[in-house]
């Protein structure tokens, strides 16, 4: 899962970037409103958190942009303007969620969380497919015998990927979109290493290769 | 303070009687002058008559020659009299019957004029003047009486006075008039304040005499003053907030960091004051930005409003399937700045959407001023809570387990429109009911 952290503080978006990655998001952090729309349009997020408050433009205009343009990527405001007026405003321009400063950040990961899972349809508040269910808080997978899998951070990126997209057919690149932000040194090679990692782990059926095409998870029996 | 209709009508009604009055005494006296010196030369026309007259008889008496005299004085009280006096002998005109004139010699040449009382009580006016005929003093006083141009006098008075009134009650009529008139630019202005009190106009429109436009030009001068200082203590209030809770944020993140995880209880402590600090700022900042129901010109149309508070209540608690039922009667608005407003209904929805199991009831009664409750079905509040949480100017912060800031600031935002807000357990849906009466700014 891709995040996109618009805050303009420098302290407080590095925390963010460092705690939403501890919790297994790939996350990109840009400080001001222009770059933020831009990033926004170009890159395949999965959820955006962002300020108003930004030098350039304001969030506000930016995430109207998005709207207009048919960017519907998940957003959750997260600003020290939390009066109604202001609140009612964000979410008539479209944004998905609002939390005012100060917060925990426990409560923007559920947030972020039931966002994703609400933009894959996923309503229940643990993630389960194929007889898995993934623990987001310790980062670890069970089995329907109620095993822990431990895994690492990327595998858990991956397999969350995987498991919010059941039965699709998701390419090498997608999947790197995905699962390293920005700044990383994506290989596509190394993803197929991941993959190995996850079959040894979980079972090799659980992912199936579709040559040329990609990788689809929990493939029809 | 004294109208201002009433200190023109007595400045006018004073003024009046004071002229009438000069005129009055001017007149009669001028008047009554000019009928004395009527009657002085008539009255002498009247003696030289009868001077001519008088002969003397061989006893060198005077005579009045009856040829030479007017008959009006040969029929008794006619009102006309003579008598004449020479040397101790009297003659008397026959209009006097057996009454004589109180009359005192007159060297001749001389002649006075006086009142004197005739006979049946006649007001008379007395001629008496002295001559020198055939070497004999004679005196002659011929009287008249003025009774007939006395009440000539008394009708021209009283004709006066009628007059005088209706005048005088015709000008402060005329008056009224002119100064309601006159006032009526003010009528306009007065209508302006309260419709601008009531939020349907912005500012107050030029159209009254020249006198009270500053006094316009002076509360439009105010109204922008008060919108702009709002406007930017708001803006200085919103970046406060930014600058204050942003770098809270950022040392709340790191309280999470690895090395404090190691000191829980140093972590908890922090933590804890981190988050009074949080609320206070929170809770104040919100308090101070309230508009309050001083500021003119704003009219909050909730119709209007709803949807979209509305709207973001359905996206916050949208894994709720929350079903949020309103009744405002049509048309309604209530005159009060949209902010205040927005943060008392975001507040207070929000509560009843948080603690609602499924249904929330949001209904504005039909009643002068903004009276509402808003309830829900979730599990209500126990009875010492309600009073606790009822009891006039307790403050409401997190101590009132869950029912913290929200309702704090709804109720800061009630007592700033001096209005009243209380708690019960609702009737039709068993779970927390809130009740919000704002007084009626236009009573």
């Amino acid at each position: 899962m891709r995040i996109l952290v618009v805050e303009d503080d420098a302290l407080l978006g590095e925390r963010l970037k460092k705690d939403l990655g501890h919790a297994g998001f790939a996350v990109d952090l840009v400080d001001n409103g222009v770059d933020a729309e831009h990033m926004g349009d170009e890159e395949p997020y999965d959820a955006v958190v962002l300020d108003l408050g930004l030098p350039k433009r304001s969030g506000l205009e930016v995430l109207q942009n998005w709207r207009q343009r048919g960017n519907r990527v998940p957003v959750i405001i997260l600003t020290a303007r939390d009066a109604w007026h202001e609140k009612v405003e964000g979410f008539k321009v479209g944004a998905d969620d609002y939390l005012g400063k100060p917060f925990h950040v426990e409560e923007l990961l559920a947030r972020i969380n039931a966002l994703i899972r609400r933009g894959h349809g996923q309503a229940d508040s643990q993630l389960q497919v194929a007889g898995l269910t993934l623990n987001e808080d310790r980062q670890a997978v069970f089995t329907d015998k109620g095993r822990e899998i431990e895994l690492t951070g990327i595998e858990f990126r991956l397999l969350r990927y995987f498991m919010m997209h059941p039965g699709q057919i998701l390419s090498k690149s997608r999947l790197t979109e995905h699962v390293y932000d920005f700044d990383s040194d994506k290989d596509s090679n190394v993803m197929e290493v991941y993959i190995n990692r996850l079959r040894h782990k979980l079972g090799k059926e659980l992912i199936a290769t579709r040559r040329g095409q990609g990788y689809v998870f929990g493939a029809p029996d | 303070m004294r109208s201002l209709q009433g200190r023109l009508a007595v400045g006018l009604v004073v003024t009046v009687l004071v002229l009438f009055t000069a005129q009055w005494l001017v007149v009669n006296v001028s008047l009554r002058k000019l009928t004395e010196e009527y009657f002085a030369s008539r009255l002498t026309h009247d003696a030289e008559g009868l001077l001519a007259g008088i002969v003397f008889d061989p006893e060198q008496h005077p005579v009045v020659a009856v040829d030479r005299a007017d008959p009006i004085f040969q029929r008794p009280f006619s009102g006309h009299y003579y008598q004449v006096m020479s040397e101790g002998y009297i003659i008397r005109s026959r209009s006097l019957l057996d009454h004589s004139l109180n009359v005192k010699p007159v060297e001749a040449g001389h002649y006075t004029l006086s009142r004197a009382q005739g006979p049946e009580h006649q007001p008379l006016i007395m001629l008496v003047a002295g001559y020198e005929k055939r070497g004999r003093l004679l005196t002659i006083a011929v009287a008249e009486d003025y009774s007939p141009i006395e009440g000539e006098f008394g009708v021209f008075q009283w004709r006066y006075v009628l007059i005088t009134c209706a005048v005088l009650i015709g000008l402060i009529v005329l008056q009224m008039w002119v100064v309601k008139r006159g006032l009526r630019p003010l009528e306009h202005v007065r209508a302006d304040v309260r419709r601008l009190e009531q939020g349907e106009i912005q500012e107050l429109t030029g159209k009254v005499p020249s006198e009270v436009v500053p006094l316009v030009v002076e509360i439009n001068r105010l109204i922008t003053i008060i919108g702009e200082r709002l406007e930017r203590s708001r803006n200085a209030l919103g970046n406060l907030a930014h600058a204050l809770k942003t770098p809270l944020t950022a040392l709340d993140q790191l309280l999470n960091s690895a090395e404090l995880r190691a000191h829980p209880q140093l972590q908890a402590q922090l933590r804890g004051q981190s988050g009074m600090i949080g609320s206070f700022i929170q809770r104040e900042l919100k308090r101070a930005r309230l508009a309050g129901a001083a500021t003119p010109g704003g009219r909050f149309d909730l119709r209007q409003e709803l949807p979209s508070l509305l709207t973001a209540l359905k996206q916050i608690y949208r894994d709720k399937q929350l079903s949020i039922e309103w009744t405002i009667p049509p048309g309604f608005t209530y005159p009060a700045e949209r902010e205040d407003m927005l943060e008392l209904f975001g507040n207070l929805l929000d509560n009843a959407c948080k603690w609602a199991a499924g249904k929330v009831l949001f209904t504005v009664k039909l009643e002068p001023g903004l009276s509402f409750t808003i309830e829900d079905d979730g599990p209500g509040a126990p009875e010492e809570k309600l009073a606790q949480l009822s009891a006039r100017g307790v403050r409401l912060d997190e101590s009132v387990g869950g029912y913290g800031l929200g309702l704090s600031i709804a109720r800061d935002i009630v007592n700033y429109y001096r209005g009243e807000m209380s708690f019960d357990r609702s009737p039709h849906l068993s779970g927390f009911r809130v009740s919000v009466r704002l007084p009626d700014l236009s009573a």
